[in-house]
């Protein structure tokens, strides 16, 4: 479990997050959404101990992160970061980077790292392309590539910030359908920022809505949608349609 | 397959350069007489003379420099995620010069100190670099700008130098432009030793390099503790620089080219990109002394301006290329 407590993280001495606490459950995807500039990408690197509060503490597993050395937390935690930036690398290469942690400074893949990445690379759909630069794939495919690296990082715990961002909305489905299969089928927890409301209501297990620095509701996507904490940090109007059981969001601006 | 029939091909070249080098000059050996060096069975002292104290250093100080400076430039462009910058246009270079031209003035009697000396330059320079470079939002050649900028403080540092102590420096108007004729062995001993010790440690450092060049929220997620590993290699690759340029002078662009040329040919990764990297380097300034001693016969261009002829065009290029994607 990743807990913060009383975290507070002031950017030119204007606290930007202020006393926050927040649980977030083993085993759950956990979804923070929030408008531009409410601190989600902090909140993320605070969690992926990128950033660390200047009071209080973020803690894994009852262990306060900041006195964890970072290559532990490697172990077990990985985190996919916003970047615009690629990489001039191989997928494959890529992919074997995630192994990183599990290595000596010197040391060759050995065959437990190269089961590992070749898992990733089946999981993630990434094998079909393993021999391609990174360079020349799709937003969709680079995603894959990325994600299949954090899995064979091998942690409990991925955190994604913004995974879905630039991609069309079929790579946007293919992504959230890899970032699900994670969880539900090798049990990892996943923390993650999204823009897309209607990906986060759909896919998450727990919505975290943030404004101004603070969480303003959490919970599941019904106990979001019933609460009016969406309508309120982004200033819109939402409706929910049901169809053949399943519910639909809309939304409009007031 | 492909990769290691490269490998093998580069090592074949840097034999065969090695081999012409050792034999071309202003008094040409012949294969036999080569031969019989090699194999210690002859007795011609002019022949001896010629090998031990002129084309030997000569040819091991071509293969040494261009090896450092060919991996001094892999792992700069690697660190500051660069493809543009090279130990010469980010001023690492000039750095090391004006250090080497300061103890050849102020302290005649300890030129062993050289490599040190021109170590501790370049990694001023390098720092410097580093500092802009990761105060984030600096575009490549706004990188290179700065880089222009030390090397003009250090170029006009040595001039001075120049001035003050114009006997401080036998041959320095090679030097300034990168030259290697007059080498001896007890000369490049100790800078042998350096960059030796530097491609051990470079060659085992392709792995985080690559976790470098992911960027640094990547880097630091995985696990690396990015600011001392980014000091670290920069540190290496002013080592490797600053020890190539104690004996052979402000050598430009190889540690700009061979990095790209290495990457054309074997692909990207670091751990095959470095060892790659120092055999093309070895070849490209043992091949570049060998034509400026060959072409313009009976006169001898100091290495440096045939490979600036080669570098200055290439870099161009390079600009061309990358200056419509500055940041990514």
């Amino acid at each position: 479990m990743i807990e913060l407590r009383d975290a507070t993280f002031t950017y030119n001495h204007k606290p930007f997050i202020d006393g926050l606490s927040l649980k977030l459950e083993t085993g759950q995807i956990s979804t923070i959404i929030g408008p531009n500039g409410c601190g989600k990408s902090t909140l993320v690197k605070l969690i992926s101990r990128q950033l660390h509060p200047q009071h209080g503490s973020v803690l894994l597993d009852g262990h306060d992160i900041r006195h964890l050395k970072t290559r532990d937390f490697a172990r077990q935690v990985a985190l996919l970061a916003q970047s615009s930036f690629v990489p001039n690398m191989e997928v494959e290469q890529l992919v074997l980077c995630g192994r990183y942690p599990h290595q000596s400074f010197v040391s060759a893949a050995s065959p437990d790292d190269r089961r590992l990445v070749e898992d990733a690379l089946s999981l993630t759909g990434a094998i079909a392309f393993r021999e391609k630069n990174i360079r020349n794939l799709s937003g969709g495919e680079r995603q894959k590539v990325f994600l299949a690296m954090a899995l064979a990082q091998d942690t409990r715990v991925i955190v994604l910030d913004e995974p879905t961002s630039y991609l069309d909305i079929h790579a946007c489905q293919d992504v959230m359908q890899l970032v699900q299969r994670l969880n539900t089928e090798l049990g990892k927890t996943i923390i993650m920022v999204l823009h897309d409301l209607q990906n986060a209501l759909h896919y998450s297990h727990n919505i975290l809505v943030m404004q101004k620095g603070a969480i303003i509701q959490s919970g599941s996507a019904e106990k979001i949608v019933a609460s009016n904490a969406i309508e309120e940090a982004f200033q819109i109007n939402l409706k929910c349609f049901w169809e053949n059981g399943n519910p639909y969001y809309a939304f409009t601006a007031r | 397959m492909r990769r290691a029939a490269i490998l093998v091909g580069s090592l074949v070249v840097l034999l065969l350069v090695s081999f012409l080098g050792l034999g071309f000059g202003s008094s040409s050996l012949s294969p036999v007489d080569l031969f019989q060096m090699l194999t210690g069975s002859t007795d011609n002292t002019t022949t001896q003379t010629i090998f031990v104290n002129i084309r030997l250093p000569r040819v091991l100080g071509a293969l040494l420099a261009g090896a450092a400076l060919a991996v001094s430039g892999c792992i700069i462009q690697a660190v500051l995620n660069n493809p543009l910058a090279s130990p010469n246009i980010i001023g690492v270079n000039t750095g090391a010069g004006l250090a080497v031209l300061a103890v050849s003035a102020l302290f005649p009697a300890l030129l062993f100190l050289l490599p040190l000396a021109a170590f501790f330059g370049a990694l001023a320079a390098a720092l410097i670099i580093m500092g802009i470079a990761t105060g984030g939002g600096v575009s490549r050649l706004t990188l290179v700008l700065a880089g222009i900028a030390i090397t003009t403080i250090f170029t006009a540092g040595m001039n001075a130098v120049l001035i003050i102590y114009p006997d401080a420096y036998v041959g320095a108007g090679t030097f300034l432009v990168g030259g290697l004729s007059g080498l001896t062995l007890e000369r490049i001993t100790a800078p042998f030793i350096y960059i030796l010790i530097g491609l051990v440690l470079a060659f085992i450092s392709g792995k985080a390099l690559n976790i470098i060049s992911l960027g640094e929220e990547t880097a630091q997620a995985l696990g690396m503790n990015v600011n001392l590993r980014r000091f670290l290699l920069i540190a290496l690759a002013a080592l490797l620089a600053g020890a190539a340029v104690s004996f052979a002078g402000l050598l430009g662009f190889v540690g700009l080219i061979v990095p790209h040329v290495g990457r054309y040919l074997l692909g990207p990764d670091n751990r095959l990109l470095l060892p790659a990297s120092a055999v093309i380097g070895a070849v490209f300034v043992a091949a570049c002394d060998l034509c400026s001693r060959v072409v313009f016969a009976p006169y001898e261009m100091p290495v440096g301006i045939c490979m600036a002829l080669i570098g200055g065009p290439f870099f161009i290029f390079l600009i061309i290329r990358y200056r419509k994607s500055s940041y990514d």
